[in-house]
């Protein structure tokens, strides 16, 4: 919270250079697996994650202090993960839930995805999740955004975030424990 | 919690070594090679913004000039003509009023 003000100090002393390095000090790591999880390969999330700090250093000036840094940082980055994923019709691929194999093929696929020593049960169950619920679930266990931070990111009702993401919990424990 | 722990263990992601590190000094250097691109960038812009202006405020000067002397030639003209159609005893009368008066 500290870093998170003293940032905002510098966005009002229009240090953005300043800003922008300590926004990647603090936010880079969390920015990349955000990201990660929705466009699956490592390639394209650092692609996303580079367009996401030009955005990022091009809108400083224009930060309007409604929301943190952080959150606004991760609205970014979901919004250009949502452009690569239209760009590749990923969307419509997604959507397809029932498709699993297709899925786990697309991931081995990539270098940076080692499918031994996953959980494949719970990779699994996380799959086959309606894609807001994937979104929801893993922003919310992985990412630890809070229910307002997601809502603000995704611009989706809170109440129905809430709802998704004990849906999505439900149907992954039934899955992992019928499979253990 | 470390996030690479937890998104290797339980979602297989993984990054090159090192990625994390090297990755956030390229992504600087990049913002700064940009930032760079977009100076020089508004630079030359200004630069073509004030010459375009100023071609313009010429061209426009010029054809304000060349418009005034079309109306005097133009003037001319019609006098010139109007003054085919009069009697010689009516052209000094003619000419003081259109010309000698006009002018005065």
């Amino acid at each position: 919270m500290q870093q998170e003000n003293h940032i905002v100090n510098q966005l009002k002393n229009k240090q953005y250079d300043r800003a922008v390095s300590a926004i990647s000090e603090l936010y880079h790591e969390m920015l990349y697996w955000h990201i990660r999880k929705l466009v699956k390969g490592h390639q394209d999330a650092n692609d996303v994650l580079q367009n996401t700090y030009i955005r990022i250093f091009r809108g400083l000036n224009s930060f309007g202090f409604r929301s943190s840094v952080k959150t606004w940082c991760f609205r970014i980055a979901y919004n250009e993960s949502m452009r690569l994923l239209q760009k590749q019709q990923k969307l419509e691929y997604t959507r397809n839930e029932g498709d699993l194999t297709d899925h786990l093929n697309k991931l081995t696929a990539d270098p940076y995805f080692d499918l031994d020593t996953v959980s494949y049960a719970f990779h699994e169950s996380l799959i086959k999740l309606p894609v807001k619920q994937q979104r929801i679930f893993q922003m919310k266990y992985f990412d630890e955004l809070t229910f307002d931070e997601i809502a603000e990111i995704t611009t989706w009702n809170k109440n129905s975030i809430k709802t998704a993401f004990y849906a999505a919990k439900e149907k992954i424990i039934i899955q992992v424990k019928a499979t253990v | 919690m470390n996030q690479k722990h937890v998104h290797k263990e339980e979602l297989g992601y993984e990054v090159p070594e090192g990625y994390f590190e090297s990755s956030k000094k390229d992504m600087l250097h990049f913002l700064n090679t940009e930032e760079k691109k977009i100076s020089v960038f508004f630079g030359t812009k200004t630069m073509l913004t004030a010459a375009v202006f100023g071609i313009m405020a010429f061209v426009f000067l010029l054809n304000q000039k060349q418009q005034l002397t079309n109306y005097e030639i133009n003037t001319f003209e019609e006098l010139t003509i109007e003054s085919l159609e009069l009697s010689d005893e009516d052209f000094d009368d003619w000419f003081d009023e259109k010309f000698v008066f006009s002018e005065v």
